[in-house]
């Protein structure tokens, strides 16, 4: 883990949107669309450049079906797949 | 990605253009108080080209005036199709940026200009007369209502084309 991460001071927070859309077949517009925002707004929240307020992260979560802490989290994330079928440790 | 324009194309426009209209309109600015001083100044043909230069200058500042209102008032951030799209949040949050910017530099602005004035009137030292007196209210006028929308003009990236 990063030293960035382990700072509480650190301001950035990971998602895993890009995931999350292209596993649905969604494009930035159709997401951007389902939640009243620009497109260009899901780009930043994508890029980890803007942080989305609590409600915007709720209903991302309600669109998506998940809860919040599998979309958004303050220390990276390992790639789904080795989260689901790693193999080492076992 | 719906990329149609408005009537002053400002939806669409480039950041250099954006620029260009901020640029437009503080130097029409600049160029129109030029041109009235030539006005008050001189007579016969020269009046008269002055007069017609006051008027474009007044024309180009109009036209950037409102492109930049518009960009920020109606129909929302370049890139965006929607209308009145204050509802989103992060570009709630670009604009509130660049009002807390526009206050600081305008209180920046009335703190020094205030000063001086102090200073100068204590000292005797050039005051502005009647005839700067009303192109100086125009420009706070001018400044307090195009600032925020120049700001945003100034830094907001262009649209990126990634909507798939």
């Amino acid at each position: 883990m990063s030293r960035k991460a382990e700072d509480p001071s650190h301001s950035q927070i990971y998602n895993r949107i890009p995931v999350l859309r292209s596993e649905r077949g969604l494009s930035r517009q159709d997401l951007a669309q389902a939640l009243d925002v620009s497109y260009q707004t899901i780009g930043y929240l994508e890029r980890g450049e803007f942080n989305p307020s609590l409600l915007l992260a709720f209903r991302l979560s309600e669109y998506f079906g998940i809860p919040v802490e599998a979309i958004f989290s303050r220390k990276p994330f390992q790639p789904m797949s080795v989260e689901l079928y790693s193999t080492k440790g076992e | 990605m719906d990329t149609h324009t408005t009537a002053f194309g400002i939806r669409a426009a480039t950041r250099p253009k954006r620029r260009l209209l901020v640029l437009g309109l503080y130097a029409s600015y600049v160029s129109g108080c030029v041109f009235a001083a030539g006005v008050r100044s001189s007579s016969g043909a020269a009046f008269y080209l002055q007069v017609a230069l006051l008027g474009a200058a007044f024309l180009v500042l109009s036209g950037c005036w409102l492109g930049l209102a518009t960009l920020l008032r109606e129909y929302g951030f370049p890139g965006d199709s929607r209308v009145f799209a204050s509802k989103d949040e992060r570009q709630t949050a670009v604009r509130h940026e660049a009002f807390v910017r526009s206050f600081q530099i305008l209180s920046t602005i009335v703190c020094v200009g205030s000063l001086c004035l102090m200073l100068a009137a204590d000292y005797g030292l050039w005051l502005p007369d009647r005839g700067f007196a009303k192109p100086l209210v125009f420009g706070a006028i001018l400044v307090c209502t195009s600032l925020p929308s120049s700001i945003i003009a100034w830094t907001e990236p262009d649209a990126p084309q990634d909507a798939l």
